[in-house]
């Protein structure tokens, strides 16, 4: 069983590159030259587990794998226990604007919140019903069968979570829907059950309306969205998660894109107090992690260093050096040809997985000369991202298995249309020979 | 055309008064022309049927309690409303004593005609004194708006057509109070080859720019118009045969109704006027075909010419101080103004024609230099050539010499501890590699209880396996489970136990991942 879920996570993790786009899971297994970024974030996480509250920039510029850290991060925080809720900025979603952008993005936020084992999305439900179904295990072990028992007893249990709730801005408000729900799901009212749903994942547009659904004379606002994220921190840890991880991608919407000097500035500002929050304390079990292109932050007019309050927040130090575990912006950077070769290995070894093969299709030399290969083709265009670097090797490792079983590197590479050989790209051993008797340089090892 | 009949035939207001106005203009013409002229009393006749409504209503001791506003300046009675009428002639009295108030300016624009055609005075020397002293008392309240005052200037002009003895006081106290010419004193000192006021000239006859543009604050309009009269300087300097100080002082000409324009011609040699058009007229003097054709582009375009000399030069200024080009180019400007087959194509291409020879652009740009030595301007300095900046957004590539075998070292083991340090590195890595299959042991101890299926979860995973939707719903309304949370239950023992999930939604509906059916087989039968 075990070499087949092996197998599982290799065919997805081929199947996903081999498209262009990061697989789902089994991440780790492609994660090379990422070892102080991962180590960094899983401190952050153990922080986030302690109660603290982080907050990081991924910055990289186009194909440096922002996305593939993205995606690391949550699977990790997943396994780890906790909830994470992610969110592509849009024009339509930012962090504050005049047509309800901020709250839009809460409501993408809890739409596509996710747990371990609901790691698509649309956790809301299963996040609240297991923790509920758990309090009727229980109230059932006590002897308690009647709803209004099970009730009564329940807020008797649940105090210290109600005060810690209740102590945050919002929290009476929150506490009373939360409540509502677990009226709904004891008495088996699923009107009473969704109306509280969709007031706590900002659905109703104004008081009148949630006032006549559920009797509160309130509701989520653009404005104070942040406050319920916090709510829902303290809420999911007190009922059994480890913590809550916000991922926010496309830094860009709320910077650059934003061409009215007042929005962005609005916008900084909330970033602002969500930073103040992470660090100030006041936010707690919230892991935030902003992923965004280097002009989104260091553009002069409209990156977020262009707000000086946020600049001099987020600036690594200069004594930093190349430590990134306190740097509130871990930067990305290409992967080196080094770091190419050890990718192309693991994949190889997966498809060889696969195929159920046991020898190398390609010996080190030639992988080198694919990399060779590729820093020349590619190079020549400027931007080299390992998407294509990877659909190259994964198509040759197709050919390869199937149809071109006795062909070497070099018959691959040579066979691409419009492509002259060079010298480099001739094996590394002939390299070496050749280098010696000053014919050419190509990669060597 | 008769006036008396005009008047009978009751055409609209507007038409009226502007076939009046016309009838001056003939009137006027025909008197510089030195033709035989109709009895002055004829004209005052007619100006006197113009009239007759207002002193009629003079008469009336008009009173409304209550103000009407008038939005509009109305040219005569006929445009007012009967409460308007009777509101204004309750407003006449204070007008009279030169009191007005500035949401009364659309009245006192009346008043002011009213007072020309001497329906309050005796004499025009008198109208002419209450004219002005009525004009300085509107302005000291509020600066009238430009368009208020080319009106006020426009009936200064009818009322000197229609009474010549007040010629001289209302050009002297018209100079007075706009700054502008109306004596001619800036033709001769253009004759004279003065180019400052010249461009005095263009800027007072440039219309098609607007006010604001004028009087705009910006370095670019002020340094164009301090520029202008090296401009024109260069202009003569680089086309001698095209004659631009003649060319200006026909603008001058070309751009104005003669019967409008009191100037004053000099005494000593009475020059000899050539009928143009209508209204129109130039001085006649020796010329070149070169000057034929100016005179024939400047008839029709002078004013827009002028504007063009304007744009072009601001253009140089605004490349010079490094300012902001304008949104449009100047063709744009012309082919705005003159779109294709309307007014005068031939003018138009001539224009053009000019624009498109370089000599013209190399003129401007040197008149544009020579101002800014002569007056000394310091320049912003040449920015030196920006550098190719790289583009932050893509990380530059740049290959190798080769590869490092240290630094391949230790990219593996990175690679490997961030296995380690994730949880998913649970799975060996080292398994994958070496291809070998790993079965649980035998000998491996059974799971704990709570890693066992439960009864239940066996149950729904038969119900679903089966593609029995409503019994499995019905299994766990009788569990009192909650759908979301079997589902995390049995997802979770499979995370256990199998390392991946069994269980997903797809657009909202559940099924068992398809690589494990089997194993769900398996487990459903271990049940049994």
């Amino acid at each position: 069983m075990e070499q087949k879920v092996n197998k599982r996570i290799a065919k997805t993790i081929l199947h996903a590159l081999a498209g262009g786009s990061v697989p789902d899971n089994g991440l780790p297994y492609i994660a090379v030259g990422r070892r102080d970024e991962v180590e960094a974030i899983t401190q952050d996480m153990a922080q986030v587990a302690e109660g603290y509250s982080t907050f990081r920039l991924l910055e990289g510029a186009y194909g440096t794998g922002k996305s593939f850290m993205a995606k690391l991060i949550k699977n990790e925080a997943l396994l780890r226990g906790f909830v994470v809720m992610e969110c592509e900025l849009a024009p339509e979603r930012k962090l504050c604007g005049t047509k309800r952008e901020g709250l839009e993005t809460y409501r993408c936020l809890l739409s596509r919140m996710s747990t371990r084992t609901s790691p698509s999305g649309n956790a809301l439900e299963e996040v609240l019903d297991t923790y509920l179904s758990h309090c009727q295990e229980q109230a059932e072990q006590k002897g308690l069968t009647e709803v209004d028992e099970i009730l009564t007893d329940l807020q008797k249990s649940s105090t210290p979570l109600r005060q810690k709730i209740e102590a945050l801005p919002h929290g009476f408000d929150f506490y009373e829907i939360f409540f509502q729900y677990i009226q709904g799901y004891f008495s088996k009212d699923a009107r009473k059950k969704s109306c509280a749903l969709r007031w706590m994942r900002g659905e109703y547009r104004t008081r009148t309306e949630a006032k006549k659904a559920l009797g509160v004379n309130a509701v989520i606002e653009d404005g104070d969205w942040f406050s319920y994220i916090k709510l829902w921190a303290i809420l999911i840890k007190e009922i059994g998660y480890t913590g809550l991880y916000l991922l926010l991608d496309e830094l860009t919407q709320i910077t650059r894109n934003i061409v009215h000097a007042v929005t962005r500035e609005h916008n900084f500002e909330r970033l602002l107090s969500i930073y103040n929050d992470c660090y100030g304390n006041e936010a707690r079990y919230i892991g935030i992690v902003l992923c965004g292109i280097p002009s989104s932050i260091h553009d002069k007019k409209r990156g977020i260093f262009s707000y000086e309050a946020l600049k001099s927040r987020l600036s690594n130090s200069s004594l930093q050096g190349d430590e990134i575990y306190h740097a509130p912006i871990i930067k990305l950077s290409m992967l080196t040809a080094e770091e190419f070769l050890t990718l192309l290995e693991r994949l190889e070894d997966m498809h060889r997985l696969l195929n159920e093969r046991a020898e190398a299709y390609f010996s080190e030399e030639e992988r080198i000369q694919f990399v060779n290969y590729e820093y020349h083709r590619i190079a020549a265009a400027n931007h080299l991202t390992p998407r294509e670097f990877i659909r190259d090797f994964l198509t040759i490792l197709d050919l390869k298995s199937t149809v071109r079983v006795e062909d070497r590197m070099e018959d691959f590479l040579g066979a691409q249309k419009g492509i002259q050989m060079s010298a480099s790209m001739i094996g590394a051993s002939d390299a070496e020979e050749a280098a010696q008797s000053g014919k050419y340089e190509g990669f060597t090892l | 055309m008769d006036l008396q009949k005009m008047y009978e035939k009751r055409l609209t207001p507007e038409r009226k008064v502007e076939a009046f106005r016309r009838y001056v203009i003939k009137l006027k013409r025909q008197r510089s022309l030195n033709a035989e002229l109709r009895e002055p009393v004829d004209a005052r006749t007619d100006i006197r049927l113009f009239r007759e409504e207002a002193l009629y209503m003079k008469g009336l001791q008009a009173e409304h309690p209550k103000p009407v506003k008038l939005t509009k300046i109305v040219r005569c009675l006929e445009e007012m409303t009967d409460e308007q009428i009777l509101y204004y002639y309750t407003l006449v009295g204070q007008f009279r004593e030169q009191k007005a108030e500035v949401e009364d300016l659309n009245y006192a624009a009346y008043y002011l005609l009213e007072v020309a055609n001497l329906i309050y005075q005796d004499s025009p020397l008198e109208a002419c004194e209450v004219l002005f002293s009525f004009w300085d008392r509107l302005c000291e309240k509020a600066k009238p708006k430009e368009k208020f005052q080319e009106y006020f200037t426009m009936i200064c002009r009818l009322f000197m057509l229609s009474n010549p003895e007040v010629l001289m006081p209302v050009v002297d106290s018209l100079e007075k109070c706009t700054g502008k010419d109306f004596s001619g004193r800036l033709y001769e000192a253009i004759e004279r080859g003065d180019y400052r006021e010249a461009a005095r000239y263009v800027r007072q006859n440039a219309r098609l720019l607007k006010v604001d543009k004028l009087c705009s604050a910006q370095n670019y309009v002020t340094y164009t118009w301090r520029a202008m009269p090296y401009i024109f300087q260069s202009l003569e300097d680089s086309f001698a045969e095209y004659d631009f100080r003649h060319m200006i002082l026909n603008g001058f000409y070309g751009s104005m109704y003669l019967g409008e324009y009191p100037v004053l011609y000099g005494k000593e040699k009475p020059a000899k006027r050539v009928q143009v058009s209508d209204y129109m007229y130039y001085e006649y003097q020796d010329f070149s075909d070169y000057w034929k054709f100016w005179y024939y582009i400047l008839r029709e375009s002078a004013q827009d010419l002028l504007c063009i000399l304007y744009y072009c030069t601001e253009s140089c200024v605004r490349k010079a101080i490094k300012a902001p080009n304008r949104v449009f180019s100047v063709n744009k400007l012309i082919n705005k103004n003159y779109p294709i087959g309307i007014d005068h194509p031939k003018n138009v291409e001539k224009i053009k024609g000019m624009l498109r020879d370089p000599r013209f652009q190399k003129a401007i740009e040197e008149g544009v230099q020579r101002f800014f030595t002569a007056e000394q301007i310091v320049l912003p300095k040449k920015k030196s050539q920006a550098k190719n900046v790289p583009d932050l957004d893509y990380e530059r590539v740049e290959v190798p010499e080769s590869i490092d075998p240290k630094r391949l070292k230790k990219a593996r083991s990175d690679a490997k501890s961030v296995l380690g340090m994730l949880s998913e590195g649970e799975l060996n890595y080292e398994s994958l590699r070496s291809c070998e299959i790993i079965h649980k042991k035998e000998t491996e101890a059974k799971p704990a209880q709570d890693e066992e299926w439960k009864q239940e979860e066996r149950q729904y995973l038969r119900y679903l396996r089966e593609g029995k939707k409503e019994e499995a719903e019905h299994f766990l309304s009788v569990c009192r489970i909650p759908e979301p949370v079997m589902i995390k239950r049995i997802n979770e023992k499979a995370l256990q136990l199998m390392g991946d999930l069994l269980l997903e939604k797809e657009a909202g509906v559940l099924k068992i991942i398809e690589d494990y059916e089997a194993d769900v087989d398996q487990i459903v039968r271990e049940e049994a």
